[in-house]
């Protein structure tokens, strides 16, 4: 990503790409990949919709699961684990503030608490860089995903 | 304001270059200058109290 507004403060840009980079290689790619397309749904982020992450065996998250991902809580193709993390990172995009406590405990049975710590901060990495880049383009600063 | 109880242990491992790339952009963003201290420092308790972010 290059972000013209921030060429004059060269540390800034990196650490926000060293951060990015350090979600991706934290948390689990699949995990966090449903994470970056349900909170760029929700944002009306359409450079992150039109994107997939890629791994060593190609997309980490399949196309069926992209189509319905909109539709999670009615559709078969996504497991119990899988509801946790999009039922946290829903709550946590319309106003983190808000989570509970139920949907942290959610999310540590599946992951763990090791694996909750990982994963939330990856969610914190994507939704920010989100936000972002939505501010910059209308204001007109022309930031690129 | 209410104040939760943590919700995973304080302690709890996690991925260390994570958290260095985190610390160091938020470190890189608290240097910038264009904006006035007064108002940098009203954004910061904002989201720390909407966050309930204790440090």
């Amino acid at each position: 990503m290059r972000v013209p507004v921030l060429d004059e403060a060269t540390g800034v840009a990196s650490a926000l790409a060293d951060n990015h980079a350090a979600a991706w290689a934290a948390a689990e790619p699949r995990l966090l990949e449903l994470a970056r397309l349900r909170i760029a749904q929700l944002l009306g982020h359409p450079d992150e919709l039109a994107g997939r992450t890629v791994g060593a065996a190609g997309p980490v998250l399949d196309e069926d699961a992209v189509t319905a991902l909109a539709s999670w809580p009615s559709s078969g193709l996504f497991d119990g684990r899988d509801r946790a993390v999009l039922a946290f990172v829903e709550q946590y995009v319309l106003d983190v503030a808000t989570v509970t406590d139920e949907q942290v405990a959610s999310l540590v049975e599946h992951l763990g608490a090791p694996g909750v710590s990982d994963f939330v901060h990856g969610v914190l990495v994507v939704e920010q860089r989100m936000r972002l880049t939505l501010a910059w383009q209308r204001l007109g600063l022309e930031a690129t995903a | 304001m209410t104040v939760r109880s943590h919700r995973i242990p304080p302690a709890t491992p996690g991925a260390v270059p994570l958290r260095r790339a985190l610390r160091d952009w938020q470190a890189a963003v608290v240097r910038l200058d264009a904006v006035d201290p007064v108002t940098t420092e009203l954004v910061r308790l904002r989201c720390a109290s909407h966050h309930d972010c204790r440090t």
